[in-house]
């Protein structure tokens, strides 16, 4: 697209700084200049660990999740998943359903165990490209409850981390009062530092997705008498359902 | 915002006398300096992080032109456009012609101290569009027609009754309400707001230079609204919120949000690449990046004070700072409040007006020994006093007698036989007026300590008198 | 920001740099530096020549006058040797912290900086770093029975990194009930000139210092900066309050002093 005002500011940075226009590049070995192969080694560790820790990490999670806030759930199979969505969505007394189209629905059942309750739900697509954008939206601040899956959960920090894309709104995690994810043993990464790693490897190998979110909790604010309340924009209520 | 930076006095005075602001900052300290304090003290390798931070952004800020050159030219391969302000003149200006491009009737704002520095929101609305803050902080300051009183918390100054009466001026709700109910109007309220924004203007916390990235940190959410539902997203960012590298990311968060409210991590961080993509089911069509100088120059072009560039805005250094705490945020008289405002507000808006600010410090240093990347306020601090005092008019001055006194206070400590005989004749002219030894009242400068406290008068028998009698008593045996 | 790390051994003798508040405004302090260095069986020797390391001009922007001051401090203790003592974390700091960006530009002045703070230590740095604490507790006598509260001097605290060799000291004198303060870490408000020309903000700033360390019940507030203790016991006074504010030197010479010791067998003299 379009870069206005570029050389002007940049020779004015030159300046202050103290030097000649072209001057030599940085030593940014500690930074970018990891070759390639270092950072895909890197994320391959990474993924490694992801697996052969699946476990402890799990144990982790749930820990850290239900420190940051989340109300979790640990269940053995993907069947119980879906039996606990749908109880959460039924005690919530939840009409208006969303969900993303994600893989995880096609192991876990939860169209049908929600059906089961009484409750449809519809999944947050558009359909033809850019068709519906407006009816989407209108359905995601309608909805009661958001349900996806997750692409890492981190245990440091108690995250869940969604790429939005295709299947996947923004806004299916945000605009409804609550949100449900629903995690899988082996996508859990220690801390925030691997999650990086792995988004440096995606990069080089020829993209990442156009955003990310990092999810912690309900959506909070202090800015009322120094005091915490939950819900102020986005869900005041989140659920990780963990499934191993 | 025009700077008032040189009511600095006048401020505090008001803020000393008002206690209902003293009672609500107390919350700074309490809450999230406290807060803090447990977050550091619960990490792992704290101070080597914030040691490793500081390097990330020293070498960010000492090759600037090449990291912004590729912040840049990622961006617009993503998609992006990015457009250069040389001051907030200019960057309104980009972006009311975008507005006015892109036929937008209404813009949800989220979190951005640059576009306080813009008056953003009230050049919109001079223009007809209606501009709402999303964030509550900013959304209750918007009501109240006033600047931030905080850099994360903007409506910190303000009492729950004082929230109360003003929502309910604007929705007719009760007066009494509680922060929770408080909280759902406005949850109520600004929802609607959200679904028919046509653009919508966020700050940036971390712009990332390898991939041309730019990251959000919330708690409350607004910010991914703002980034999922208007057609045209535009981000305004001071030059210096650069890293290199993805992975610079998950230190720099992790040292920025403990800092700021002893979070491990806040409810929500964005990372966002440009525009939606075809493929994508929601989210902006258009991504605009306004980068903004206006005055942070001036902070490059000099070596002592380009540590201010680190700053990461979190405001840990305002809740460690035992003077913000008493004198609030409006006292700084322009947007950035407590100690780096206290180095940043005059330095861009002009030293000359701002000229007290380097000196409404104590020189505490606790606002150093808090920063997640170790700047040195103090040291700024005591630069800009020399400047203020040494350097041409248009940066400040001092008064001609406070020259003349400091010039006989160098007299009178450049030999010792001065010192003592000024001490000495100090005592003898002030015991008339002594009582018990110590002074109730004298005249200025000294004025401005005896309002409070009594002065001691010196001593008619000082230490190197004493010393000296001692050391020829022992010589001569006794005792 | 560090303490002292050019290692010493136990001297003979050491020079006493008192600082101008302590020589003009409260000389008992000095006194007290010195009964305590002597019974640890130190020599102390006071270079005339002193004045001020020039610390107020400097914090107020006005360094020509700051570093003309500094250059005679650094003239009179330059033609000494040994250890430099100092009862005041401010100057110390502004000898060790803040002569380095004075006369970054100076060479010749640079290495006359450099002999003079590799020498300097604050006094209850000294104490505990070179002599080693059992020194002084070995020369400690009965009971005070005294109750203080200790307020952390900022310069001490930051500039130096002294940070727990007051209280260390202080928890070993007999009889000396420490209570502690609610914020002992929040500046008092003195900052110099900033008490002046800020005077309303000090002053709250001093009120909220002066109404916590009421507030614990003890009979008198320590600490180790001379500018402190005067801008604290000023407020004091004018409070009408019986509070009392000592310097912690003050509380060391009469706990180690012959006087408070009991006659008898293994008494000092």
């Amino acid at each position: 697209m379009a870069i206005t005002g570029r050389d002007a500011f940049l020779g004015r940075v030159r300046g202050a700084l103290g030097r000649s226009p072209g001057a030599p590049e940085p030593d940014n070995a500690t930074h970018i200049g990891l070759e390639v192969e270092d950072v895909r080694s890197s994320a391959d560790g990474v993924r490694r660990e992801m697996s052969e820790s699946a476990d402890a990490l799990l144990d982790a999670i749930e820990e850290s999740a239900a420190t940051a806030g989340w109300k979790v759930r640990r269940v053995a199979s993907p069947e119980d998943a879906a039996d606990v969505v749908a109880e959460i969505c039924s005690e919530a007394g939840a009409t208006n359903v969303l969900r993303s189209d994600q893989d995880i629905f096609a192991s876990v059942p939860v169209d049908a165990a929600l059906e089961s309750k009484g409750i449809t739900p519809g999944v947050a697509t558009v359909g033809e490209a850019g068709a519906d954008i407006p009816a989407l939206k209108q359905a995601a601040f309608d909805s009661d409850i958001g349900i996806t899956g997750v692409d890492y959960a981190i245990a440091e920090t108690g995250t869940v981390v969604l790429h939005p894309r295709k299947g996947l709104s923004r806004l299916v995690s945000l605009a409804p009062g609550r949100h449900i994810a629903i995690l899988n043993k082996g996508d859990v990464l220690p801390s925030l530092d691997e999650l990086f790693t792995l988004e440096r490897a995606d990069y080089n190998d020829g993209g990442i997705e156009g955003s990310m979110n990092l999810i912690s909790g309900p959506s909070r604010t202090g800015d009322i008498a120094a005091t915490i309340v939950d819900g102020i924009h986005g869900p005041f209520e989140v659920h990780l359902v963990i499934v191993g | 915002m025009l700077p008032t930076t040189d009511r600095f006095k006048k401020g505090a005075k008001e803020t000393l006398a008002d206690p209902v602001i003293q009672m609500s900052m107390e919350a700074v300290y309490t809450g999230f300096h406290t807060n803090r304090q447990s977050a550091a003290a619960d990490t792992e390798a704290w101070d080597e992080q914030r040691d490793r931070g500081r390097a990330i952004k020293e070498h960010t800020i000492e090759n600037l032109d090449y990291y912004l050159e590729m912040l840049t030219d990622k961006i617009d391969a993503n998609g992006g456009n990015v457009f250069f302000a040389e001051d907030s003149v200019e960057a309104t200006e980009y972006i009311l012609n975008l507005a006015r491009d892109r036929d937008v009737k209404t813009v949800i704002k989220s979190k951005s101290m640059v576009s306080e520095e813009m008056s953003l929101a009230h050049e919109m609305e001079a223009v007809g569009i209606e501009a709402v803050e999303t964030d509550l902080g900013e959304y209750i300051i918007q009501l109240a027609g006033e600047a931030p009183y905080h850099i994360i918390a903007p409506a910190i100054h303000k009492s729950q009754d004082q929230v109360a009466e003003m929502f309910s001026e604007v929705t007719g709700t009760d007066p009494g309400q509680t922060p929770e109910e408080l909280t759902t109007t406005a949850r109520g309220m600004l929802r609607e707001t959200f679904q028919r924004a046509d653009m919508s203007v966020t700050g940036v916390n971390f712009a990332v230079a390898e991939s041309g990235s730019i990251v959000l940190v919330t708690n409350e959410g607004n910010g991914r609204m703002c980034t999922s539902i208007p057609r045209v997203h535009v981000a305004v960012m001071g030059m210096e919120k650069i890293v290199p590298s993805m992975q610079d990311l998950g230190m720099m968060l992790r040292i920025l949000i403990r800092s700021a409210t002893g979070q491990k991590i806040s409810s929500y961080v964005t990372m966002i690449n440009g525009p939606r993509r075809d493929e994508e089911e929601d989210g902006p069509e258009e991504f605009h990046l306004v980068i903004v100088d206006n005055g942070r120059m001036k902070l490059l072009a000099d070596p002592k004070l380009r540590e201010a560039l680190y700053c990461l805005r979190c405001g840990a250094c305002l809740n460690a700072c035992p003077v913000y705490r008493k004198v609030g945020g409006h006292s700084y008289g322009w947007v950035y409040p407590g100690p780096i405002g206290a180095v940043v507000s005059p330095v861009m808006s002009g030293l000359k007006q701002g000229k007290d600010l380097p000196f409404a410090s104590s020189l505490c240093g606790a606002c150093r020994e808090v920063c997640p990347v170790r700047i040195d306020i103090p040291n700024m601090l005591l630069h800009l006093r020399q400047q203020v005092v040494e350097g041409p008019p248009e940066e400040g001055s001092v008064g001609r007698i406070e020259r003349l006194g400091w010039k006989a206070w160098r007299f009178g400590n450049m030999k010792s036989s001065r010192f003592r005989a000024g001490g000495k004749m100090a005592n003898l002219l002030g015991r008339p007026f002594a009582r018990k030894g110590m002074f109730r009242r004298l005249p200025p400068p000294l004025s401005g300590w005896t309002r409070s406290r009594d002065l001691p008068i010196t001593a008619s028998s000082p230490f190197r008198d004493r010393f000296k009698k001692r050391k020829s008593n022992s010589s001569r045996g006794g005792e | 920001m560090t303490e002292q790390s050019v290692k010493t051994p136990r001297p003979e003798r050491v020079q006493l740099f008192v600082t101008c508040l302590v020589d003009q405004f409260r000389p008992e302090v000095g006194e007290s530096v010195v009964n305590v260095l002597e019974r640890l069986g130190i020599e102390v020797e006071f270079p005339e020549g002193q004045t001020c390391c020039g610390q107020p001009a400097f914090n107020s922007g006005f360094r020509n006058e700051a570093s003309d001051v500094a250059r005679h401090f650094l003239d009179v203790f330059v033609a000494t040797e040994g250890p430099i003592i100092v009862p005041s974390g401010s100057c110390g700091a502004m000898v060790r912290n803040f002569y380095g960006e004075m006369f970054e530009e100076d060479s010749a002045a640079m290495e006359r900086v450099r002999r003079v703070s590799e020498r300097i230590y604050e006094f209850t740095e000294f104490l505990v770093n070179v002599l080693g604490q059992d020194d002084l507790v070995s020369k400690l006598g009965p009971q005070l029975n005294e109750t203080a509260t200790y307020h952390q001097c900022c310069h001490l605290e930051r500039e130096l990194g002294v940070d727990h060799q007051p209280q260390e000291l202080l928890g070993q004198v007999n009889g000396l009930q420490i209570l502690p303060m609610y914020r002992p870490e929040v500046c008092c408000g003195f900052g110099g000139t900033f008490a002046v020309k800020f005077s309303d903000v000090s002053t709250a700033m001093l009120d909220e210092k002066l109404d916590n360390a009421a507030a614990t019940g003890a009979s008198m507030i320590v600490a180790g900066d001379t500018g402190c203790i005067m801008h604290m016991a000023g407020g004091l006074r004018r409070r009408g309050s019986d509070l009392q504010v000592r310097h912690i030197a003050e509380i060391l010479d009469e706990a180690t002093s012959p006087a408070n010791h009991a006659p008898g067998p293994g008494g000092q003299a």
